[in-house]
């Protein structure tokens, strides 16, 4: 599991600029006490609970600047200051350990937290994991039923359409339809676009308008008519007038 | 008239529920094993989930006059955990043989994956080995893919297809599942399934043999009366009360029936509520009057 590392210790030296008393001297306090941890080699059991312990910790002390988000080309999407330090805990840990032993401790990390922690966690893997090592349990994590924690996998992060398999990526697009999602918002979307991406975003797109049923407007943006089977093209038709018109622009 | 739903997981729901769903005529329930909304991490939790659904749910539903059944399996969802897939479909067995459970399921694909068609594949021949009928969910996604593979599935393990209902169906999907021997379920259920009109526009183009209706009610916002409801939108249209029982109280049962542990003759035997018994020293009252029908 190889991380971003240029990328997070300006990340870390940004936080250590921005944060003002006591929040800065807790986060200090607590990436020594990680520090620590690591030296004296304490089980990556322990450490996962440390991580949690602080996490929570986090979350308490930015209690009163939570509200506030950061958007900055450094982290390449909006996010809390809790959701900053909760990242930069991990990292801090992650870096401790031999690269073969991250991943372990990532998944750990995951069991233990909550959805608010988790969603920090997913927002930054593509910084936390460069090669795709925790693939299976990103994948895993996207059949949660908390919309907000699937969004954070599923929009504004570029790390799944860099490792998932072209099924996995399939199931997390029609997921995000089903939660009513933008996809626009997903990014890599046009460069994992298949033409079976667009059959069943189409067939989707026909259950909702036989139920009649609504559908995210964004829906379109996946389906390229020239990709639909004659079946299809036939269902076309049955389908309301709106939903032809739309078609026939793309 | 009386109905049964062959699908509604009760344990989520209200006691309020259950005196709803008997005033409506709901007569008995099936209740699916599924999933809780979240991911469980430990065979204990599901065991402890199996046993109150033979257990206190059973009583729960006898506490308002409801006659309880359930399938059990591992569903769909929680099937990609392969370490603890493995752990429970080790267990599974010794619940398939227990008073009350009717079929193998819920199972079937969530997001069609490797994972997910071993272990729908080993509990349908699980289902093969009891002699029990399965019923089998149809993903949420890609659910003309998933109700295909669901059939390839099926004849796959040699599963007789009389002994499966197809479950969650929709315009799409229905006509797949025509074309085989399998039952047909239908869950009318707010916003993600059905809903009654297109229930009865569908019993209208395709009859009503085979088809079943049920709310598919659970922690999500539904509605356990939507099988009475159904009923009501039928006779509006202007089937007989004959096709309503067909459809939502003789057909569900019949296909149950196969596994030889539910009968139409014993749900139509009404329970004779008695709110005094106690289940392992609990009760479902918390200082009501206890109702107790002689």
């Amino acid at each position: 599991m190889r991380l971003n590392e240029a990328l997070i210790s300006r990340q870390v030296a940004w936080l250590l600029k921005w944060l003002e008393e006591p929040i800065l001297k807790w986060f200090e306090s607590a990436l020594h006490q990680l520090s620590l941890g690591g030296e004296r080699q304490v089980s990556i059991d322990k450490l996962a609970i440390e991580w949690a312990n602080l996490s929570a910790q986090a979350g308490r002390q930015c209690a009163d600047i939570e509200a506030s988000v950061v958007f900055v080309s450094l982290f390449d999407r909006s996010l809390s200051i809790t959701e900053l330090i909760r990242q930069q805990l991990l990292c801090h840990t992650l870096l401790l350990l031999d690269v073969s032993l991250r991943y372990r401790l990532f998944k750990l990390c995951l069991r233990y937290a909550d959805d608010s922690e988790k969603q920090a966690l997913v927002k930054g893997l593509d910084f936390l994991d460069m090669e795709g090592v925790c693939q299976p349990v990103i994948v895993d994590l996207c059949r949660t039923n908390n919309t907000e924690l699937f969004a954070s996998i599923a929009l504004f992060n570029a790390w799944p359409a860099k490792h998932f398999s072209d099924v996995e990526f399939e199931q997390m697009l029609l997921k995000a339809l089903f939660s009513h999602f933008n996809i626009t918002s997903i990014l890599g979307l046009k460069q994992r676009h298949t033409q079976r991406l667009s059959q069943l975003t189409f067939d989707y797109l026909s259950e909702r308008a036989l139920a009649a049923r609504d559908w995210p407007m964004s829906i379109y943006s996946a389906i390229e008519r020239r990709h639909l089977t004659r079946e299809q093209i036939e269902r076309l038709v049955c389908l309301p007038p709106q939903v032809q018109a739309s078609l026939s622009l793309h | 008239m009386r109905y049964f739903d062959p699908h509604i997981h009760m344990i989520s729901r209200t006691t309020d529920d259950y005196e709803h769903m008997r005033d409506a005529g709901i007569v008995g329930v099936i209740e699916p094993a599924f999933w809780q909304g979240q991911a469980r991490t430990h065979l204990g939790t599901f065991i402890d989930y199996f046993d109150a659904l033979i257990g206190w749910e059973r009583f729960r539903a006898s506490q308002f006059g409801i006659h309880h059944f359930c399938t059990m399996g591992l569903n769909p969802k929680e099937a990609n955990d392969p370490e603890l897939a493995e752990e429970v479909l080790a267990i599974l067995p010794r619940y398939l043989q227990k008073e009350g459970v009717v079929a193998v399921g819920e199972i079937g694909y969530d997001d069609i994956t490797a994972q997910e068609h071993h272990v729908l594949c080993c509990q349908l021949e699980m289902a093969k080995t009891h002699g029990l009928p399965v019923l089998i969910h149809t993903p949420h996604r890609d659910k003309i893919g998933g109700t295909k593979r669901t059939i390839e599935a099926i004849r796959e393990v040699g599963m007789t297809e009389s002994m499966v209902v197809i479950d969650h169906l929709n315009e799409l999907t229905l006509p797949l599942v025509m074309e085989t021997d399998c039952w047909r379920g239908h869950s009318v259920y707010p916003n993600t399934k059905m809903s009654e009109s297109r229930m009865v526009a569908l019993l209208t183009e395709y009859g009503t043999e085979k088809m079943i209706v049920n709310s598919a009610a659970d922690w999500g916002k539904s509605d356990p009366l939507k099988v009475p409801k159904t009923g009501n939108k039928m006779r509006e249209a202007g089937f007989s009360d004959a096709d309503i029982t067909q459809v939502l109280f003789n057909n569900p049962i019949d296909f149950f029936a196969q596994s030889g542990r539910i009968s139409k003759e014993e749900v139509n035997r009404p329970i004779k509520v008695d709110q005094t018994q106690l289940w392992q020293e609990n009760s479902a009252l918390r200082g009501q009057s206890p109702v107790i029908e002689r």
